[in-house]
């Protein structure tokens, strides 16, 4: 029955680690879910992003939409406003229509929803940089364990898109077709 | 709170877990994984230095369904050898076993009483029914129709099931999940041999085509002359001590085939089992092959899902099912002479559902019914050679249900879930079933949920009329049986790899429907009994290693008591469990898995002490996962230790004396499995 023990002996153990977890300090720094990162990252390029003029149309809501993989904890964004409009969450399958950001997720790749946006006044968000070169605006990256976002100029200006400055300074990697 | 019953040889102090509970969730606020909310309002440039961790780290074993669930993988089966759901619920916290070689009754937190036929457990495969409408029984031994090499996972949902599901879910769900045709991407066979000279094949082939279709088809067969078993209760003189051989035979084959497009999936099983009555239940000829039980069931399961617009789903369903049973009795009928008798019974069903999924941001919403119709419930009892019937009952019957649920997501970090499912069955008043859950996420790593359900059972069709002269009484004014269960649930995450889950509970029964035997009549009758009430604490823990090891230990510690507080039969006040899964050398991985169950009371009889010791049983099984060769070789031992222990029984007329049977000796078995 010396597996009882072992067993007992590790409960006990895990009983000990955690009221001292539990009375003790804390690490610094601070650490969040991959999704939560990424729904925070797509929050902020809102605030850079500036639509074309008419879109959304007076009075409407900034519709941000996701794929069913997009893994991002966007439920948090939901009714908080973004210059001055609220935002709105929906969930895409097929048709990109109506959406204003349209966030992708790792299982997304090569994806026809990706296309039938391009040339549309919106804003795609996607994993891994190869998303820049599939045509998506803004890609998101895991590099060193902190996540880190790039940008395709070229993308942005089909879609009329005008990305600010000083979200530009902050990104990893540019590409732009167009300069190449 | 309760008080626990700690004994100084489970070492764990009771003090040290109150401290732990006290604590945590002061804990929760404290943490370093940050709240959405506060990276929300982070500048980009401060986002880019937060540190990111897998959030699907953190769902792999824990789910923030509404609702206290286990799920075992595919992973897990190869890697502790499963061959029967018993074996994989049996590492379940909470769950145990008792078998009187022919079926496999499950334990659910200390409530099993010998001579249940696991009707208070709602047993699916990819969410059809799989209790049958005779006894309601769920099938989790080798008489359950899918192999298990088929399965991708086994959800178990400890309490109440019946808002969503209806009837028999009072104990838990378990939800068998089939893999995809696209897993196999082919042709796989395998093979086993073990103890007993069992052998065991399957042939399987599945794919996923060109235009999206999805196909599986597979079959299974296997054959165990079993081996000698010894039953000390029935040794007389003559009788070579209470042994037997050759009755413990076990032999079973099964179809399955599922195919899926689109929104349109297709499934059905057929399986037939033959189990050897070595036990000789109902005072059969003891050592002699000719008794035997056979179950034989199918099912046909048709369903349609479609997206009606962004937030709105359909899925509409239709099935069929059918039971066979025979129980082949040959009883001594003095002199030497013997009596073939021939126990049957059959059922068929088919039905419906209709579900509407809406989702309305904040709120996801449920809207279903269901409708079942069960246009043969037959039970027949007569001698081979005779006309004369001894049982004759053929009944049909109805059931349906309507049902709602509400899932609330109120913030980020707390959820609400409310469901009602009213039921109506023949010969039954109308039955609802609330269930109500709030699940608040204090902080990524720290889960805690609060659970209230409420199920029922309807007597099933052989307590309600089966009528044996001389025997057995019916019992047409039997009432459903019914459960309400509180629950709370803690998951805490030290660490991404390390899990710590508590779980405290308590649950009361209502009118449960036990058989007895009748005052007026002297014979046996099912009756509505008094209340039964249930309280028990679980915790587990689980971790994963760096080197691809995994943990996963659980102790409970239960009490299921009647009325009068006086502990039920077949309820172990303790439990533990214990699975490790260690990868040794060339991605070979070792499974070792230990299991201990408390003592037991047993009914009482003259000469036998009313009650069997705890034991513990060690299983270890080696595997050598699929290579590129397309070869998978593993080997199981279960009972590693060749320990002799013994179950309660079920009360036998035909063997009054029987208060407990012999568990399962050493086994062991070889499996081949190769991939084209």
């Amino acid at each position: 029955m010396s597996w009882i023990t072992g067993k007992i002996r590790l409960f006990r153990a895990s009983c000990y680690v955690l009221c001292l977890c539990a009375g003790g300090a804390l690490a610094a720094g601070t650490e969040g879910t991959d999704a939560q990162v990424k729904a925070a990252f797509v929050f902020n390029f809102m605030r850079y992003v500036d639509w074309p003029e008419g879109v959304p149309g007076p009075a409407e809501p900034l519709v941000v939409c996701q794929t069913r993989s997009a893994n991002a904890a966007l439920g948090a964004i939901e009714g908080r406003q973004v210059k001055g409009r609220e935002l709105r969450l929906r969930q895409v399958e097929n048709d990109p229509a109506g959406c204003h950001v349209l966030v992708f997720g790792e299982g997304d790749a090569g994806s026809p929803l990706l296309r039938r946006a391009q040339g549309r006044p919106i804003l795609t968000v996607g994993e891994g940089w190869a998303f820049l070169d599939e045509g998506g605006v803004i890609a998101l990256a895991v590099v060193d364990g902190k996540m880190a976002f790039g940008a395709n100029l070229e993308s942005a200006r089909r879609s009329s898109l005008r990305l600010g400055s000083q979200m530009l300074k902050l990104a990893r990697r540019i590409v732009d077709a167009s300069v190449r | 709170m309760f008080t626990l019953p700690f004994r100084p040889v489970w070492g764990v102090k009771p003090l040290l877990l109150a401290g732990c509970l006290a604590v945590l969730p002061a804990f929760g606020n404290t943490t370093e994984l940050a709240r959405s909310d506060e990276l929300l309002q982070m500048s980009l440039e401060q986002l880019l230095d937060v540190a990111v961790v897998s959030a699907s780290k953190y769902s792999q074993s824990v789910s923030d369904a509404p609702a206290s669930m286990t799920v075992v993988t595919a992973e897990d089966i190869r890697s502790f050898g499963y061959r029967t759901l018993a074996e994989a619920l049996s590492a379940v916290r909470g769950f145990y076993f008792t078998s009187d070689r022919i079926y496999q009754y499950a334990g659910v937190r200390g409530f099993s009483p010998p001579g249940d036929f696991n009707d208070r457990l709602l047993v699916m495969v990819d969410g059809h029914r799989i209790n049958d409408n005779i006894l309601d029984t769920g099938f989790l031994g080798t008489d359950f129709p899918v192999d298990m090499d088929l399965v991708e996972r086994v959800e178990v949902i400890r309490g109440p099931g019946s808002s969503l599901y209806g009837g028999n879910a009072l104990l838990g769900v378990i939800n068998v999940v089939t893999k995809k045709g696209e897993a196999f991407g082919g042709t796989e066979g395998a093979l086993a041999v073990g103890r007993n000279n069992l052998d065991k094949e399957r042939l399987s082939w599945g794919q996923k085509l060109e235009n999206g279709a999805d196909l599986l088809l597979s079959a299974s067969k296997m054959r165990t002359p079993g081996g000698e078993v010894a039953f000390p209760d029935l040794a007389a003189p003559g009788n070579n001590g209470g042994r037997t051989r050759g009755t413990d035979f076990d032999h079973n084959a099964s179809v399955f085939g599922k195919f899926s497009l689109d929104g349109l999936s297709l499934e059905g099983a057929w399986s037939r089992r033959d189990k050897g009555n070595a036990a000789g239940l109902t005072g059969t000829v003891l050592n002699d092959p000719a008794s035997y039980y056979r179950d034989e069931m199918a099912f046909l399961d048709a369903r349609y899902r479609t997206r009606l617009n962004e937030r709105a789903e359909v899925e509409s369903r239709v099935f069929v099912g059918s039971y066979d049973y025979l129980g082949n009795f040959l009883y001594p009928a003095g002199g030497g002479a013997t009596t073939l008798n021939l126990d049957t019974a059959h059922g068929r069903w088919w039905g419906g559902e209709l579900k509407w999924l809406q989702d309305l941001g904040r709120h996801r919403l449920t809207l279903g019914l269901e409708a079942q119709q069960n246009w043969r419930q037959e039970q027949l009892n007569q001698d081979a050679g005779s006309a004369l019937l001894n049982v004759n009952e053929a009944h049909s019957s109805r059931r349906g249900g309507v049902y709602v649920q509400d899932d609330y997501r109120y913030s980020e970090t707390l959820s609400f879930s409310a469901g009602l499912r009213h039921d109506t069955s023949s010969g039954a008043d109308a039955l609802s079933s609330p269930r109500l859950a709030a699940v608040w996420r204090a902080n990524p790593a720290t889960l805690l949920k609060l659970l209230y359900g409420s199920a029922f059972r309807v007597p099933n069709s052989y307590e309600l009329f089966y009528s044996y002269p001389g025997q057995q009484l019916a019992n047409p004014a039997l009432k459903p049986e019914r459960i309400s269960t509180w629950e709370t649930t803690l998951d805490h995450y030290l660490n991404p790899d390390l899990r710590l889950s508590l779980a405290a509970y308590q649950y009361k029964m209502y009118n449960q429907i036990s058989q007895v035997t009748d005052a007026a009549s002297g014979l046996l009758q099912y009756q509505n009994q008094g209340d039964i009430t249930g309280r028990g604490f679980e915790a587990e823990t689980e971790k994963q290693f760096a080197n691809g090891s995994r943990l996963r230990g659980s102790l409970s510690w239960e009490k299921a008591a009647d009325v009068n507080g006086q502990v039920l039969q077949n309820a172990p006040r303790r439990l533990a469990k214990l699975n490790f899964s260690w990868p040794v050398v060339f991605g070979w991985r070792l499974g070792l898995e230990g299991q201990a169950i408390g003592e037991r009371l047993t009914a009482s009889a003259a000469g036998t002490s009313g009650r069997v010791p705890g034991y513990g049983l060690v299983n270890l099984s080696l595997l050598r996962p699929m290579a590129a060769d397309g070869w998978e070789v593993s080997a199981t031992v279960r009972n590693l230790f060749d320990r002799q222990v013994s179950d309660p029984a079920a009360s036998d007329l035909g063997v009054a004396a029987r208060t407990e049977l012999p568990g399962e000796r050493l086994d062991w078995r070889l499996k081949l499995l190769r991939r084209f």
